[in-house]
């Protein structure tokens, strides 16, 4: 069961990691990636 | 005096009659000397006569309305188009055929797992436990599964709501809690997709190799793998051919809707639907290739609606026989065990190899008893 909660922890690690480098490239390019696809 | 109040009746009737008459043809004509000219039609947008502001931009509004592209100084260059209109097709197909054939697939998937286990019932180990296991899943599988599923299953929820949402959850919780939600959800939906990219490449790397295609694909599936009365276990290594089917589904389907989501992420540096009609025109097909970034934004939308439909439609059945549809296999992906009977039912080649690779190494028949 060790490998099944490490599985699911890792995902919300990655989701974090990904939210924190996304956001710091929004802040330093001036663009917002995240937000885009909303505007169609 | 009765003449001359009759007389002075008469008048003001036929002068009232007159007036309306007037009136009624100025409006007709457009003038006030009931000038019977014919109307010329516009020339270079201009409007003939004198009237002010005689230049008509009809033209260039029409233009505007079908998607010309003017140009902007500001980072976002989708600014320069003022009005989108294959928008409207986007709309229409994302909340026509999309939504609607995608929500009667779910559930009509969901019926047909029900009828199967009505029909079939749960399937069960025919020689029962037999109390000793073996390792079906090392901890990098059993972690890569885990990863890749949890990711999976987010995605699925939050990409529903979108879908969805706003029919079937919206007028339970209200709108506060359902746009709070929402926009949680789209957040989460977009950074969790990365875990879900990495379990994919994950996957694809530790399970390859027993998903290529073998002999004992066509005997499973002359078998009909096996579903269809009790007793009937055709012969599979690791994986059967069901298996390698979700296997290869998830890959693909998964691999494919990944890309098309990063390009909703990355609008301008991922525009994938230019190059791919450009291919697909080898064969004939007479796709657009010269797209718009709005445009690619589109299609990325639709085909990742399309394949994440596809895909929870296929997890649906996964789910279901490694649950509630098959006795014994839940184990392979928590504890990574499973009862040797199982194994040997349901994949006796590869418990075969196990075996003798087990034995060649430290003399062992059985890994370990199961409780």
């Amino acid at each position: 069961m060790k490998a099944m909660w490490l599985g699911m922890l890792t995902a919300v690690v990655i989701a974090i990691g990904a939210g924190l480098v996304l956001g710091v490239f929004d802040a330093t390019t001036g663009q917002v990636f995240s937000s885009q696809s909303t505007r169609l | 005096m009765m003449v001359w109040d009759t007389l002075r009746k008469f008048l003001g009737f036929t002068g009232l009659a007159v007036l309306i008459a007037y009136g009624g043809m100025t409006g007709i004509t457009g003038s006030l000397s009931l000038d019977t000219d014919t109307a010329f039609a516009q020339t270079g947008g201009n409007v003939p006569g004198n009237s002010l502001g005689n230049t008509s931009d009809s033209d260039f509004w029409r233009q505007v309305r079908r998607g010309a592209a003017g140009t902007v100084s500001i980072p976002d260059k989708k600014a320069g188009i003022l009005v989108q209109d294959q928008g409207d097709n986007w709309r229409a197909i994302r909340n026509g055929p999309i939504s609607v054939i995608g929500g009667w697939a779910m559930l009509a998937s969901l019926l047909a797992i029900a009828a199967f286990f009505a029909f079939r019932g749960r399937i069960r180990i025919d020689s029962g436990f037999s109390g000793w296991t073996v390792e079906r899943f090392s901890f990098l599988e059993r972690f890569t599964h885990w990863l890749t599923a949890s990711s999976f299953i987010v995605l699925a929820l939050t990409g529903l709501n979108l879908l969805y949402g706003k029919y079937v959850l919206m007028p339970i919780i209200g709108q506060e809690t359902f746009a709070a939600l929402t926009y949680w959800g789209k957040v989460s939906h977009n950074y969790i997709g990365f875990a879900f990219i990495i379990g994919l490449v994950l996957m694809f790397t530790v399970w390859v190799r027993d998903n290529l295609a073998s002999r004992e694909d066509l005997t499973w599936i002359a078998a009909l793998g096996g579903f269809f009365g009790a007793r009937n276990h055709p012969p599979a290594k690791k994986f059967n051919f069901g298996q390698k089917m979700v296997f290869w589904m998830v890959i693909l389907g998964g691999g494919s809707s990944a890309i098309s989501g990063l390009a909703l992420i990355f609008p301008y540096q991922i525009t994938p639907f230019g190059e791919t009609f450009a291919f697909l025109n080898i064969f004939g097909f007479g796709l657009p290739t010269q797209l718009s970034v709005l445009q690619e934004v589109q299609f990325s939308q639709m085909w990742h609606a399309i394949t994440a439909l596809a895909l929870i439609i296929v997890i649906f059945g996964h789910i279901y026989i490694g649950t509630l549809g098959m006795e014994g296999a839940l184990g392979a992906v928590t504890t990574g065990q499973v009862d040797e009977n199982w194994a040997r039912e349901h994949h006796n080649l590869w418990l075969a190899e196990m075996e003798s690779s087990s034995e060649a190494t430290d003399g062992t028949e059985r890994q370990q008893p199961a409780e």
